[in-house]
């Protein structure tokens, strides 16, 4: 059983990184080896000018660290592994700082672009952004770029080592390196691993693919001249291949799919030209099965059957992309990102263990000291830290169950005791709510404050990182107004300022002395809270104002803002949304991402028709007495599901592991409505709200790596189609417009982006 | 029967005194030593009536076990405005036992974004002044990054400075001329990139992709109109013009 459930479990909350994986480094772009640093396309540094910067900064890192240089003669401060754009500006930026750095190249400098076809020309972009360090890039043929590069790498007098592959590395007990290649054996304080990921290419691993005829990549496509020449592959580097290909020979062109989603519309438009002009024959739906001396078997169906048929060729080109070298990365001892390597019943064990140690440290386990009676109740609190520290140190250890277990038990606690003085869930009933009440408070309260202080601290952090660090404008004011509206309406107006509202009678004389008003400061909430976010709006003994107030906002004001701003209120406004977007923002690439991830979403269809039904029935109960049954049950369920599983337990536990929006996107009722309003208004051609793509994008991944509702935003800009919530769930939070290097997306009308862009480059110019 | 609730001491939270009812309920029967055999018309905290008995309504079920309420069972209205119908003597006899667990079935206590007991406490100076001091601070430092980044400043001292500093920070940054934006390395000052990208050229004759710069056709040859000036061209042509 445990064998069948685990790997759907695994795939479930690994999705996130489906889409490029990469190795767990910290914000220094250190690994899970101390001294041991990964930089450039395996960080997913997405263009050469971002890879050169992570060198640069790396060694900004290390040179500032005291022991950044080797005590011993006979060992380098620094090696760098691969001397492509990042591994070359880092030993520059070291040699500048005075750090005895040695470069390790598997084949020549530059590799990769010296990959490129003949005189392609390298792209400088950003362009917005300088480039750092000593490294020259500009826009430039490939020739040139390489050709500048060892005149800049002779100049600085780098030790470079060729043609000299990595063939060992071994982190000794002082925490010094020993690295062997096939010529010899290295000692280094410090570690660079900037080898890149375009030296693996990803293979077919069928029979015969190590034929020489068959390449995984294409240098000089002009040499080839009236040949037949099978091209396999899908997307946008094979494409280009076939295309450039087709104009002197005869192309064949396998792909496994019926269509190509991930093309450039330009590349789109070509193929579809060159299908017509019969310069290229397209195979779909097929899989080479083996390669012969001249022909390769290809599995394709033909009226509806599989048939096996095969193809004369006089070379081939699988070029179906590249692969994070796993094994070698493994072989390092490097952890990737999300990762579910252990034991996820030693972590339950541990778990439960942690809340039985509490549940007899609360004493209230009576029946068991009935049975132990000299066993004092300190030992309850022993065995809960033990057992925390236990999944403490397996979690350290590599074990993600623990994490998940240790998330678990923080964020059960906080919202089970939340649940009410004596309604505390198990082990903390009867004991825990008076627990945390500190200074005659209530636990809620401080609640309140740890919920708006979390926000706070982490949403500086978040403008830091997408406002200030990237000079957006956007970011600083979308945060801002997250926590302005926390601290406003989710802290200061219901906690503190209702009251002064009441006796000071700035609500008015009559209101100030209803009970009905003057007992219910919780319902300030409702002021920005809609229905049935906020689901107490209609019952529960409202005053008058609120239930008009509730009226307005639902059905008035959220409609007419869905209108103009899609569902920004979820990344502008609430306070689910803002604890996600800050707290919740250094795992954002970990949201689910694909079709399965996509068809969860239908979950708040249910939560949103549930929200109806017990509404209803509350509604009805008083005339209609059959509802009455209903309505108890419905508003208890509700109230135990969504409001404390599903607002609180679950998504907060899940935030380091399927990043922020795991309410917002599976749950929220409102979130669901706003996108049913969104939807319509898009269809019927009246929403102002979408982003647009230009035809820039260069496939880097890092929209939909970043975008918290998982929505794969780089299938839309490929194609430059418009993402609105007619088809996706967009918040509109914009980060995959701030992280876009190539300036490819923009809020906003179709094509207009582009023309102010223009305006701006044609202003500059002048 | 609002003047019921003015009563001296009430200025804290009701919530607070909500749950402090049961107390009252609990002292009330105590106090008279037997259970009384009709339910009490009056609810009474420290010799002060905090609530009342009033009418049954269509509909009212109990509040511990949701079934429908007998002609003589009470409803009691509460000081924060709540209905509470219990069955007598038995519900009764349990809100009293665990006044706060029932009461907090009332409120929507479990919500993530709910402060169940909001305003429970009352007003404090402190927390306000931080309200105001943070939300001060994160304005400021909004409209300070933004000034920072219009006239060429460190976006994040601008934001620090906003923050700390407030408005004098703010005018002091309004007071600061604009800075001119510092070239890249290698490109002389006054010289900018350009500011976005623009697709490259595709060759007519070729269909080979061009750099947007290029003047020709880096497959064909076939001489190209350049949507952008290269910069590296307007660096050579600037170190020209200088030499000249």
């Amino acid at each position: 059983m445990a064998t069948l459930v685990r790997p759907k479990i695994e795939a479930i909350l690994s999705s996130g990184d489906m889409l490029q994986r990469r190795p767990q480094l910290s914000k220094n772009l250190e690994s899970n080896i101390p001294g041991l640093y990964v930089i450039g396309d395996l960080a997913g540094a997405p263009v050469i000018k971002l890879a050169m910067a992570q060198g640069f900064e790396v060694i900004e890192h290390i040179a500032a660290k005291p022991d950044a240089r080797s005590s011993s003669p006979d060992s380098y401060d620094l090696i760098v592994v691969g001397a492509g754009a990042a591994g070359l500006n880092a030993a520059l930026a070291a040699k500048d700082r005075g750090l005895r750095t040695l470069v390790l190249e598997k084949e020549k400098i530059a590799n990769t672009i010296e990959n490129f076809p003949e005189k392609k020309w390298v792209y400088a972009e950003p362009d917005s952004t300088p480039p750092k360090g000593k490294l020259w890039l500009d826009g430039a043929r490939k020739e040139d770029l390489i050709e500048r590069w060892n005149q800049i790498a002779n100049e600085n007098q780098i030790e470079i080592r060729t043609e000299e592959p990595l063939t060992s590395l071994q982190r000794q007990k002082d925490g010094s390196f020993v690295v062997r290649t096939g010529k010899g054996e290295y000692r280094a304080r410090r570690i660079i691993l900037a080898t890149g990921q375009r030296g693996n290419p990803r293979k077919l691993n069928v029979p015969g693919e190590e034929q020489e005829a068959i390449y995984h990549r294409l240098y000089s496509p002009r040499h080839y001249r009236d040949e037949n020449i099978l091209v396999v592959g899908g997307g946008n580097s094979a494409i280009e291949a076939a295309l450039v290909l087709s104009e002197q020979n005869r192309i064949r062109l396998c792909h496994r799919g019926e269509d190509f989603p991930l093309l450039f519309k330009d590349n789109a438009r070509k193929l579809h030209e060159a299908v017509e002009a019969k310069k290229i024959e397209l195979v779909l739906n097929s899989q080479v099965k083996e390669f012969h001396a001249k022909e390769a078997v290809i599995e394709s169906p033909q009226n509806g059957k599989k048939t096996v048929f095969t193809a004369p060729y006089d070379h081939v080109f699988v070029l179906i992309g590249a692969d994070l070298p796993v094994k070698f990365l493994k072989s390092l001892g490097i952890r990737l990102e999300n990762e579910w390597n252990g034991y996820p019943l030693r972590a339950a064990a541990l778990t439960f263990l942690t809340f039985f140690g509490l549940w007899f440290a609360g004493g209230h386990a009576d029946g068991l000291r009935h049975v132990l009676p000299t066993i004092p109740t300190w030992t309850g609190a022993l065995l809960a830290a033990a057992a925390a520290a236990s999944l403490i140190a397996t979690g350290r250890r590599g074990d993600r169950y623990s994490w998940l277990g240790l998330s678990f038990i923080a964020f059960y606690s906080v919202y089970g005791i939340k649940a009410g003085e004596g309604n505390e869930f198990w082990p903390y009933r009867d004991w825990g709510y008076k627990a945390l009440s500190f200074f005659n408070r209530p636990w809620s309260f401080w609640y309140t404050v740890l919920y708006t202080l979390t926000m706070t601290v982490f949403g500086i952090q978040a403008i830091k990182r997408w406002g200030l660090d990237r000079k957006d404008k956007f970011q600083i004011w979308r945060y801002i107004s997250l926590l302005s509206f926390q601290w406003i309406f989710f802290f200061l107006i219901p906690e503190f300022l209702f009251q002064w509202a009441v006796r000071y009678q700035w609500v008015g004389a009559r209101l100030a002395h209803d009970p009905q008003f003057t007992g219910q400061a919780w319902r300030a909430y409702g002021i920005v809270y809609a229905w049935p976010l906020f689901f107490y709006t209609f019952f529960g003994d409202p005053s008058k104002i609120w239930i008009v107030w509730g009226v307005l906002l639902t059905f008035v004001v959220i409609p007419i803002f869905v209108l103009f701003h899609g569902k920004r209120y979820c990344s502008w406004i609430c306070g689910c949304g803002g604890l996600a977007e800050t707290f919740g923002d250094r795992w954002r690439h970990l949201a689910p991402k694909g079709r399965t991830s996509i068809r969860w979403e239908r979950m708040n269809i249910a939560v949103l028709g549930l929200a109806v039904v017990v509404t209803a029935a509350i509604l009805l109960k008083d005339s209609i007495a059959f509802f009455r049954g209903p309505a108890s049950w419905g508003l208890e369920t509700y109230h135990l599901m969504a409001d404390i599983w599903l607002v609180g337990i679950l998504p907060v536990t899940l935030y380091p592991f399927l990043g922020g929006k795991v309410w917002c996107r599976y749950w929220c009722p409102l979130a669901k409505l706003m996108h049913l309003m969104s939807g319509f208004y898009t269809r019927v051609g009246i929403s102002k709200f979408r982003i647009v793509a230009n035809d820039k994008c260069i496939g880097c991944t890092e929209c939909s790596r970043n975008c918290q509702v998982g929505i794969d935003v780089m299938n839309y800009a490929l194609k430059q189609e418009v993402l609105d919530n007619a088809t996706s769930s967009c918040i509109g939070c914009g980060i995959c417009v701030s992280v876009c290097p190539m300036d490819t997306l923009s809020f906003g009308e179709s094509g207009k982006g582009l023309v102010q862009i223009q305006q701006a480059v044609a202003t500059t110019l002048r | 029967m609002r003047k019921h609730f003015k009563i001296s001491g009430l200025s804290a939270a009701p919530l607070a005194l909500s749950l402090l009812i049961a107390g009252a309920i609990s002292t009330a029967v105590n106090a008279s030593g037997t259970e009384p055999s009709s339910p009490p018309g009056r609810l009474v905290l420290e010799g002060k009536e905090v609530g009342v008995r009033v009418n049954q309504k269509p509909g009212d079920v109990c509040l511990i076990d949701g079934k429908k309420l007998r002609p003589t069972d009470p409803v009691y209205l509460v000081v924060n405005g709540y209905r509470i119908p219990l069955h007598w003597p038995d519900c009764y006899d349990r809100f009293v036992h665990s006044p706060r667990k029932w009461l907090s079935h009332l409120e929507p206590g479990g919500g993530a974004f709910l402060g169940a007991e909001a305003g429970a406490g009352g007003p404090s100076w402190a927390w306000i002044w931080l309200g105001i001091y943070v939300l001060a601070g994160l304005t400021f430092a909004a409209i300070c990054a933004q000034r920072s980044l219009e006239v060429g400043y460190a976006p994040a001292a601008g934001f620090a400075l906003g923050f700390f500093l407030n408005l004098p920070g703010y005018l002091f940054l309004v007071s600061r001329q604009r800075r001119p934006v510092q070239a890249p390395e290698g490109i002389p000052a006054g010289l900018r990139k350009a500011p976005s990208t623009y697709s490259p050229i595709t060759c007519p004759r070729c269909g080979m992709a061009n750099h947007p710069s290029a003047q020709a056709c880096i497959a064909c040859g076939v001489k190209l109109l350049p949507r952008i000036v290269s910069e590296v061209s307007k660096v050579h042509s600037t170190s020209r013009s200088a030499e000249n």
